[in-house]
This record gives C-alpha cells, structure tokens and sequence, in this order.
C-alpha cells in the first residue's frame, strides 16, 4: 500500500462522531470545498495583495474533528523551488465539550505561524478568538450558507472598543462533478 | 477524505479552475472499460554519454528500482518482460554519428517487435527505459500499427542539433536527440528503420515541460525545435497558467481524429532537481511532482493514450530508493486519479469514487517528497515517516508502572513537503470499540520546519482529551527534543532517542525546577510495521 494511504487511512473519517454530532456540525457544515478571493490589506486600509485560493474541509480522527487545507495561491499558480508563494497551511480544529467550545490550531508552515484560537457560535456567526500580547484577533465566519461564506479578520489593540480589517475571504463552494 | 461521495474529486481537478469559473473535466470511460495494463522493461542505456570515465549510465537499472517499489503489482499490470539491450561502449561510432548508434537501431527493432503484440491487444503499454532513445522502439512500432501523437514530457527538447557539430562526431548522444530522430531528423538507419520514418509527424507531438537554460541556447540550436512546429508547453506556461489547463490543452490536442491514438514519453528530468536530482541532466526549473500528477492523470484519462514509457531515472543516484518510491507513487496516483485501474478488485462504482475522493484529498494534504528548506539536515523527522506499532507505558511519580497500552502511529509528509504530519492511536484500532466512548486518545500532530529559527514546530492535538500543546523541537546528539512550558511553569520535554531503521523510543519527561531534575512520565517503544510486499 502506499505509505500515505496508511496514514489516511487512519486519519480519515466519514462523518461527525457521537454524542456531539450538533455541535460538531458548527464546522462540519463547510466540509467540501472552496474556491476563494482573498484580500489582505495593509494597516492603512489599502489593499496589500489580492489573490484566488482554496480551501477544502474533511472529517478526521473518528469524526471529533475537522481538518482543513487553506492555500494561497491555488495550486495550479504555485510555484516550487526555495521561495514559495502564499501560504499552504493546516487547521485542526475539535470541538471539546469540557470548554463547550472548539479549539481551532492555524498552522501556515510558509510563514511560521502556530495560532491557536477559540471558536463559538455567536448569533450568526463563527468567531475564533486569541489574544496575544494585549491584541485581539478574530477570525469571522459570516453571512453563511449552502455556497458561499464571508471570512474576514479583525485585530483590536484596545480591549475591543476598535477593530482593524486585517483580512476578507470571499468563499464560493465547489461543485462536484455530475 | 470521505465529504460527501464525488465532492472532493473536484479539489484537484477544480485546482485551476478555482481561480476562473471554468469547470474543469476530466472525462474518461470507467476502469472497467480500459482493457487492462501490460508492463516491458526496456533496460538501455544505449542513448547516453558515460557519467564518467570508465562508468556506464546508471538508467539501465531504472526498471529493477521501479518494480521494487511495488508498482507493478499496486497496478495490476501483465509482466512482458524485459528486452535486453547490447553491451554499452562509450566508443565514437562513425557510421551514424551516434555513440552506440547501429546497436541501438538493432535494439528498437528488438523492442518495436517486443511492443507489438501488446499494442494489439489494446492493453495499455507501460515501458520502463532506458534513456530516451527507447522513443524509437516504441515510436517504430506504433507506426506499424498507424498512425500516433505523441505527449513528450522532458525537461529537455532532445531535438536541437548542437551548435559546433565538430565536437561530437561519432558521439552524439541518441537520448539528447531522440524528438528528432523519431520525427525524421538524422541518420537513416536511425530514423528510417524498416522505411518507416517518420515514426511520428511533428504536428502530432505535443512538447511538455521543457526548460530552457543559457547553456541549451548557447551550445544548441534551440531554434530548431522552437520553429520545427512541434506544439509547446513549456515549464514558464505550467507555471503561469497552471498544469490543469495545460494538460487540458495537451489532451484535447492529442484527442484528434487524426491519428490513432497517442504514447506518453516520460522523462523523469522534467521534474525540477530539488525533487528529482537522479537524472543525468538535473533540471533547474523543473515540474513539482503534484504539477506532473495532474498532467499525467489528464493523458492517462484519454481512451486514446495507448501507451507511456519512464525514461532516465537513474536509481545509482538514489541510494536508499526513496525517489524511486516517490517517482511509482505519482505514477499509482496518476494511473488512479485517470479511472484507469479499479480501485479495488470488487469495484462497485461508489467505491471507485470513494477512493478517488481519498487520492484527490491526500493529494492536497499529504506529499512524496520534502520540501526545498526542508530538504537535507534540516529533515530531522524523516527516520519517522512511516507506520509503527507502539507499546506504551505511563508511570507514576514513583517511577512504577501506572499502565501499559499498545498503540499506533502514522507519519507522513503534508503540505507541499513542508510539514509532517502524524496520526497517534492508543489502544489502536483493531482494538477500539466504537460504540464506547473511546478510551485513550486519536490525535494528531502537526510538525513544520521553521527556518528562522531552525527548528520544528510540533503541535499536538490530543483531541479527546481537549489538549493542544505547542512545542518546539530540534535535534540534540542523537536525539530530537521537543520543548513546551506549561502554564504552571513546567518545563515538557517529548523526546524522540534510540532511533533505528526499525524502532525507536519516545519518552515524556517533566521538570518543576528549571530543567535540573527530570521525571520520566511516559516512555513508547515502537516498532516498524511489516510493509506489504509486491
């Protein structure tokens, strides 16, 4: 067999797990996947870079969590070699019932971020919260539906009394083929 | 991974087709409808320059390294056997100007007439070279057989002449030149085998990958090939427009009416050095192995490709077969993604598609090879990579055995070769009941290699019992130490020591006191899974 079909295949799973199938749908519901248009802007509002990417979500672990592959520029942009474009990273995120909220872990090996957040449901909407050094990071999961969300990221120095747009993802689903 | 049935077949066919609305297709009949694969060594060397003084090329064992890695079986194919090739010399050959050059007319004709009963039986034709110059065996005989495109992946053109001819008389070398002769430029006894030339018309070839440097434009007459009508898909355009539309170009190309139908020439050198450095000509800018799966699974799809051949991989420089590995891996993934071979022996459609949908998502998460700053002293977790069975002991502060669990554990490269990732299974599976709340833990880690602090981050999510741990990891001696301070203060140590071919140890070691006293709280003794043998 080959070697990375063994470690999927113990990665892999079909489907939410028990007994917190609803509260793990608040990810699950985005499992497939996602074109994007990703905006980043610079501290002045300007626009920094914007580019395409992908975004695909699956089941892991025996479905207590979600794992999701997030890249800039899509693949078939990439360039290889010493210096690559973008980022190609992970997140691991599981929903754990003692904090009754889920823990969400970003890792982008290109820029060498480790980012563990906290997520909830607040009204409509998915927040993953952190703090680190006195500022506040939001990752937002909004206007959410069958095919499409809106992401963006905010960061507040003053305890929440302002926010700064740091970056907007526009996400349409993926079709699967007929 | 399992989404819901077909959606993530799309990933890696949508991956071009994420930026634009275009939806890409990857039409192709069922594996049930593919007649079946057939597998010949062509082991030749015939074609290429001596490495060094006294030294034949290496490619002539291409096909021995390829087959022990499994493929042949993992692709179900009929053994044809090998078309032995004559001696090698490194001697000038004055009659075609080619160094090996009437051995190597004998030889297509040897290889031509191994081929043919397999193109009649409409089994697809997998050929292991041998350097280029096998082109013209096979070339020979689809030519016999009507007439045949060609999708020439290669680093390299093989078709433009050099500009001091003085230089190589007697020796020019046939795998620089094999594009040319087999369209009808060179010696007669080379390109005209039988009458035959040409064996494939300019307008039916399709160029893949080449990559050009100041070198190929400077020694070789590149315009040659740039105005010969040959159709180019360069690396700048992969790169630019990226190997989905380019192998969708390519495939509706070669998907003419006009030929027969189409061989795949495939040089390992159109893979970039970085990831491939075990070839004669390494290539400086060269294809990623995820681009060559997409282009490769494009051809396989079309029900007119009739056959590929793999061509100058050579295994000498490939000591421990880990290329080889990667190299039949992207071919499998390729031969899977296309529908050519049945998931499983009882193929019901849904699990085909099911599989698909794991070779698709394993193709965006996992990876064969390391990435470039990962690459070389800096792959410290690469001993690791693989499968393990555990056997886990925990202890109390007194040092006695608070319990004793077997286990599991899967590595493998994720994230474009910059990351490992791992699954850790205690009790393993075999052994879990699912409808129990599950005992122990199924977590995972993720590791990255971070060059600006040359070291790994290592996190690790222990997902049922609600841990995620942020380490940092570097080779100590003959050790891998991860380090994490806890909330408390606590310094952790998870450290990796013993490590062999086959097994290794883990321990799990905490200190209250600024790192002068340690307490062993966990030690795992693991042991390499049994691989399944071709």
């Amino acid at each position: 067999m080959n070697p990375n079909q063994a470690m999927l295949n113990a990665l892999d799973a079909d489907g939410p797990a028990q007994p917190y199938e609803k509260e793990l749908m608040l990810f699950g519901q985005f499992v497939g996947s996602w074109s994007l248009d990703v905006i980043y802007y610079n501290v002045d509002g300007s626009i920094r870079w914007q580019t395409p990417g992908e975004w695909h979500f699956g089941w892991v672990l025996e479905g207590r969590a979600i794992e999701d592959v997030w890249m800039v520029p899509p693949r078939s942009q990439r360039s290889i070699g010493p210096d690559p474009s973008g980022e190609y990273g992970v997140t691991l995120r599981f929903y754990d019932p003692k904090l009754g909220a889920w823990r969400s872990t970003w890792h982008g090996p290109v820029n060498g971020y480790v980012l563990p957040f906290i997520a909830k449901a607040v009204g409509d909407e998915i927040i993953l919260e952190r703090t680190e050094r006195g500022e506040i990071t939001r990752w937002i999961f909004g206007r959410v539906q069958a095919d499409s969300f809106y992401w963006r990221a905010v960061n507040s120095a003053d305890d929440g009394k302002t926010w700064r747009l740091d970056q907007e993802m526009f996400a349409t689903r993926v079709l699967p083929l007929a | 991974m399992r989404t819901k049935h077909r959606m993530i077949l799309t990933p890696l066919l949508m991956a071009a087709g994420v930026a634009n609305s275009a939806a890409s297709t990857l039409t192709h009949a069922t594996s049930n409808e593919f007649g079946g694969i057939a597998l010949l060594d062509a082991p030749s060397n015939l074609g290429l320059r001596p490495p060094s003084p006294g030294v034949e090329p290496g490619v002539k064992r291409l096909a021995e390294a390829i087959r022990a890695t499994g493929l042949p079986k993992r692709l179900g194919v009929q053994d044809m056997g090998r078309v032995l090739a004559p001696p090698y010399s490194p001697e000038a050959e004055p009659v075609t100007g080619y160094r090996n050059g009437l051995a190597l007319a004998a030889y297509s004709r040897d290889l031509a007439n191994r081929l043919s009963p397999i193109l009649e039986s409409k089994k697809f034709a997998i050929v292991l070279g041998g350097d280029c110059s096998v082109l013209l065996g096979a070339g020979l005989s689809l030519r016999e057989h009507g007439r045949y495109g060609l999708a020439f992946i290669d680093g390299h053109d093989d078709f433009s002449p050099p500009r001091d001819p003085s230089k190589y008389e007697g020796l020019n070398t046939a795998a620089g030149r094999d594009l040319a002769l087999v369209t009808g430029t060179g010696p007669k006894q080379l390109i005209d085998i039988d009458g035959q030339r040409p064996y494939f018309r300019v307008e039916d070839v399709v160029q893949i990958g080449v990559s050009r440097t100041h070198e190929d434009r400077e020694f070789f007459q590149v315009e040659k090939f740039d105005q010969s009508g040959i159709l180019t898909l360069d690396i700048d355009a992969i790169r630019s427009r990226g190997a989905e539309r380019i192998s969708q170009d390519a495939r509706r190309y070669l998907d003419t009416p006009k030929t027969d139908g189409f061989w795949i020439h495939l040089d390992a050198d159109v893979l970039d050095t970085s990831i491939m450095p075990a070839v004669d000509s390494p290539n400086p800018r060269g294809m990623s192995f995820e681009q060559l799966e997409v282009v490769l699974s494009q051809l396989l799809a079309s029900p007119k490709a009739v056959g590929m051949e793999l061509t100058i991989f050579d295994p000498s420089l490939d000591p421990d077969g880990h290329l080889a590995k990667q190299l039949a891996d992207v071919i499998e993934r390729a031969f899977l993604l296309s529908g050519r071979i049945p998931t499983n022996k009882a193929t019901v459609e849904n699990d085909t598609t099911a599989m698909q949908d794991d070779a698709a998502f394993a193709s965006v998460l996992l990876s064969h090879a390391a990435a470039p700053k990962v690459a070389g002293e800096a792959d410290i977790f690469a001993p690791l990579l693989g499968r393990w069975d555990l056997d886990v002991v925990f202890y109390h502060p007194d040092g006695s055995i608070q319990k004793r669990i077997p286990g599991e554990w899967h590595f493998a490269r994720a994230l474009e070769g910059r990351a490992i990732e791992d699954v850790w299974i205690v009790p393993p599976r075999d052994k879990r009941n699912s409808l129990d709340p599950a005992p122990g833990e199924y977590g995972v880690t993720m590791r990255f290699y971070d060059s600006r602090i040359d070291a790994w981050h290592s996190v690790w999510h222990g997902v049922v019992n609600g841990i995620v741990w942020p380490f940092i990891g570097r080779r100590l001696g003959d050790e891998i130490v991860l380090e994490r301070t806890g909330d408390d203060g606590e310094l952790m140590h998870w450290v990796f020591f013993d490590m062999r071919r086959d097994s290794f140890q883990w321990r799990s070691e905490v200190s209250s006191d600024g790192g002068k006293k340690w307490r062993v709280e966990q030690i795992m003794r693991a042991t390499r899974q049994v691989q399944e043998h071709q």
